[in-house]
């Protein structure tokens, strides 16, 4: 092994190309490189609250005739069941409401959103540099911490690629990112950064001979750490009935995921061929 | 034990005041409504602003409710005796329904919920042009004014990005609060006169004199001036329009007055009245207006023609009044006051109920009296939640977090199987919301309800920081256990700087949030950053050191 790569190293490598692929593939097709929630294009979005499940189909078809298109689905949650409905274009709640009174839904408790696509792509610009200046400052503080190029760049890198790997992955599943969604690409960073930083302590002024020993205490600290954090935002995304909470989970859980072998394999492989050849010169 | 160590000493000091903030509102037993604002023309002994109100004529007040039904019966001129403060007050009613002052719920605590939790709507107003920074804090002044005219609680006006203005109002919403305050308030008083066109030609009389009018191929030939249709000409210092030029009639539109000659709006009883008509309500109050603009209905009036209607006499035009472009109210005009200066036109409406009557006179005069906005808002996003839908969240949100406390701890048991370990990390976990809600409190307390806000994505930044929170005691824990090879001295200060850090980089991440304070995440990035802020100084060296007791590692 010394002075080579793990094989295993290939299969972070490979991840990190078919995100690259999957991403450049969405921004072709459609023009954006994710699936944006209309927070962050414009729409407008209704939450009702029902006693049972309904048979959305016809809602849909008669909101769809009528305003070009429209998203009705069964949503459920531990407070009962609801359904949502979504329209492209930023038309009045009030009338979509009285729409659904005539289809026969009994409308007592609701929430609304609605936002126009000037907005929509405003608040866009602004988070997407909110999180590019985000992740410069902390790029910039990890390597006042280190003071050393290759570490700095094994965590910048885990993290970097763990954020494009997750947005790949939420495109694939559907899954809409909303102003909340880059609120959650802000805490992966914090969260890759901690187990990584857990890693790289603890490796970082051992032996070679001592590196095996090291790296499997700092990753039975970051399996902890994945499994409570994982649970928790599981248990969030199951039972909240926030959609903003329930964006944040999903973001959340995918990116834990792929932090396995973005840290533990692409970055660890990284920190040990620097230990070895730290050694050997 | 607790007493000899700093570190616990902090955290248990802090806790208690923490404690203090949150539940102090709830301690000092007041209940009910208190003085929001008194009229300036109350006849009222013993009222003062934040007294509060616990009883009006016999009725026991708990709540705002229980305040406006007893009000409503209240007639006008009527002796009303009230408990202020513990002590007995009274006034006399100015008119129906209103004794003078208006009251406003007491505020029972320090943790004040956004209004996606306790339900209310965000409305976000652009400008319809580009305007400066200093006319944006005019437009918002201007807003305050209304807001606090119209008697308006628990509204808060803030700027996002360069110019647009978000306004968010919990409780009970409508869009009508919404329409009022983005009303640009552009207010006009316009003589109206009906010109009949016989083969195209016509006269009226204009300034006192007669004057010929007649159509052109592209216009109107206004006294052998030519003007096009819609255009407003300034005819011997009166603002002039022509409209509805049809083949039979032609309407004159001369501006008599317009909001920058309203000197006073008038809210007494003597200058302002109620009262059922038909099937509604009509009502009515007066304004006071410039001596320019008095001189300027003199000149149009005199030498006006006149008509019978009933048995009055009245001019044949008519004084209408415009607020954005609608007309408000046609007023006619007695034709005793031809060449009269007026200074004190009266504006008139009528609703179908009491209660939209009274509320439509309120709007108009805080629109007036707040005077115009500097520039026509549009309404470009608006949310709306209900207190039910609200409250859902709050409750599920309670739960979601029970089911991860329980969950971390199953799974930290299962990893340390020792109980001295489990008990201090919940402990620590829930300090450190205790904590944040504390300080979030100590803001309100502090700045009197201009403080920390907790929305949603404030919660979800607490749900954030107990994941993390229960990661650094994880990381902490392994660091000071598993190095049996150094010193505890050593281990404590390897585990501190990951921690260290791991809290910089944190911060660092969540900053331009904070700095360029989009909308809703603010609250996330700074709950966030508080959370570690607290949890670095006082709750992960506090939980060091009952680790360091508890597995008698010094």
């Amino acid at each position: 092994m010394s002075g080579r790569f793990p094989k295993l190293v290939l299969l972070p490598i490979l991840i990190f190309l078919l995100s690259l692929a999957i991403l450049l593939s969405n921004f072709i097709r459609t023009g954006d490189f994710i699936l944006r929630d209309i927070d962050l294009k414009g729409g407008t979005l209704i939450n009702i609250e029902t006693p049972a499940p309904f048979d959305t189909s016809k809602i849909e078809q008669a909101l769809a005739a009528k305003y070009g298109s429209a998203f009705v689905s069964n949503v459920q949650s531990i407070r009962g069941y609801g359904i949502e409905i979504q329209v492209d274009k930023d038309v009045g709640v009030n009338g979509v409401i009285s729409d659904l009174k005539n289809l026969g839904v009994a409308v007592n408790s609701f929430s609304s959103e609605s936002i126009g696509s000037f907005l929509g792509n405003l608040f866009f610009e602004q988070v997407v540099s909110i999180l590019s200046i985000g992740f410069v400052l902390m790029s910039i503080v990890i390597f006042i911490i280190y003071r050393n190029l290759i570490t700095s760049f094994g965590i910048v890198f885990a993290s970097l690629a763990n954020i494009l790997t997750t947005l790949a992955i939420t495109s694939l599943l559907g899954i809409k990112i909303s102003f909340a969604g880059f609120a959650a690409l802000l805490m992966l960073i914090a969260y890759t950064v901690d187990t990584n930083i857990v890693l790289t302590n603890q490796v970082l002024k051992t032996t070679p001979e001592n590196f095996r020993k090291q790296y499997r205490r700092a990753l039975s600290t970051g399996l902890t750490l994945i499994s409570t954090i994982t649970l928790t935002m599981l248990i969030v995304l199951l039972l909240s009935p926030s959609k903003l909470l329930v964006n944040v989970s999903q973001i959340l859980v995918i990116g834990f995921i792929f932090d396995l072998p973005y840290t533990w394999i692409l970055n660890s492989s990284l920190l040990e061929w620097w230990v070895r050849r730290r050694h050997h010169t | 034990m607790i007493l000899k160590d700093v570190r616990l000493l902090v955290l248990a000091v802090l806790l208690g005041i923490s404690l203090y903030f949150i539940i102090s509102p709830l301690l000092s037993g007041r209940v009910g409504v208190v003085v929001a604002k008194i009229d300036s023309n109350a006849k009222c002994n013993n009222i003062r602003l934040d007294f509060a109100i616990t009883q009006v004529s016999a009725t026991q007040i708990k709540n705002l409710d229980d305040f406006h039904k007893s009000v409503l019966n209240i007639k006008g001129d009527e002796f009303v005796s009230l408990i202020a403060d513990g002590l007995p007050a009274n006034c006399v009613a100015l008119e129906d329904g209103n004794i003078g002052f208006t009251v406003a719920g007491v505020k029972k605590e320090n943790l004040v919920f956004g209004i996606d939790i306790q339900g209310g709507s965000r409305v976000l107003l652009k400008p319809k042009r580009t305007i400066t920074k200093s006319l944006i804090d005019d437009t918002i002044s201007v807003l305050t004014t209304r807001i606090n005219l119209y008697g308006l609680r628990d509204l808060r006006i803030y700027t996002i990005g360069e110019n647009l203005i978000q306004i968010e109002m919990g409780g009970a919403t409508s869009e009508e609060i919404v329409n009022f305050l983005s009303r640009q308030g552009k207010f006009e008083g316009k003589l109206e006169q009906t010109v009949k066109l016989k083969d195209a030609v016509g006269s009226l009389t204009f300034a006192g004199k007669s004057i010929s009018i007649g159509l052109s191929k592209d216009g109107v030939i206004f006294d052998n001036e030519q003007h096009k249709f819609g255009e407003l000409f300034t005819k011997d210092g009166i603002t002039v329009e022509i409209k509805n030029v049809t083949n039979e009639t032609i309407e004159i539109l001369s501006t008599v007055f317009t909001g920058k000659d309203i000197v006073a709006v008038f809210t007494d009883p003597q200058n302002s009245y109620l009262a059922p008509v038909g099937n509604g309500y009509e009502f009515s109050f007066a304004i006071q207006t410039s001596q320019e603009s008095a001189e300027r209905f003199a000149k149009l009036t005199r030498n006006q023609p006149i008509r019978l209607g009933g048995s009055e006499r009245y001019l044949e035009p008519v004084l209408v009044l415009f607020l954005d472009e609608d007309q408000v109210t046609s007023l006619n005009i007695v034709a005793s006051l031809a060449g009269q200066s007026l200074t004190k036109p009266t504006l008139q409406g009528f609703r179908e109920t009491r209660e939209a009557a009274l509320n439509e006179r309120l709007q108009l005069q805080s629109v007036l009296k707040s005077g115009s906005l500097p520039v026509e808002l549009e309404i470009i996003k608006t949310d709306v939640v209900t207190q039910t839908a609200g409250r859902a969240l709050l409750s599920s949100t309670i739960y979601v977090v029970i089911a991860a406390a329980i969950i971390v701890s199953i799974v930290i048991l299962f990893r340390y199987r020792d109980f001295k370990i489990v008990v201090p990390m919940l402990i620590i976990s829930f300090s450190e919301i205790l904590l944040i809600l504390g300080f979030a409190a100590f803001t309100q307390s502090a700045t009197k309800g201009a403080g920390w806000v907790l929305d949603v994505p404030a919660i979800a930044g607490l749900i954030a920081i107990i994941g993390t929170g229960v990661n650094q005691l994880i990381i902490i824990t392994d660091q000071m256990l598993q190095e049996k090879e150094t010193t505890v001295r050593q281990r404590h200060k390897a585990a501190m700087a990951i921690i260290f850090n791991s809290a910089s980089i944190v911060i660092a991440a969540m900053l331009p949030l904070v700095i360029a304070g989009v909308g809703a995440l603010k609250g996330f990035a700074i709950t966030t950053i508080i959370g570690v802020l607290i949890a670095i100084s006082i709750t992960r060296p506090a939980y060091t050191s009952i680790l360091e007791k508890v597995k008698q590692l010094s």
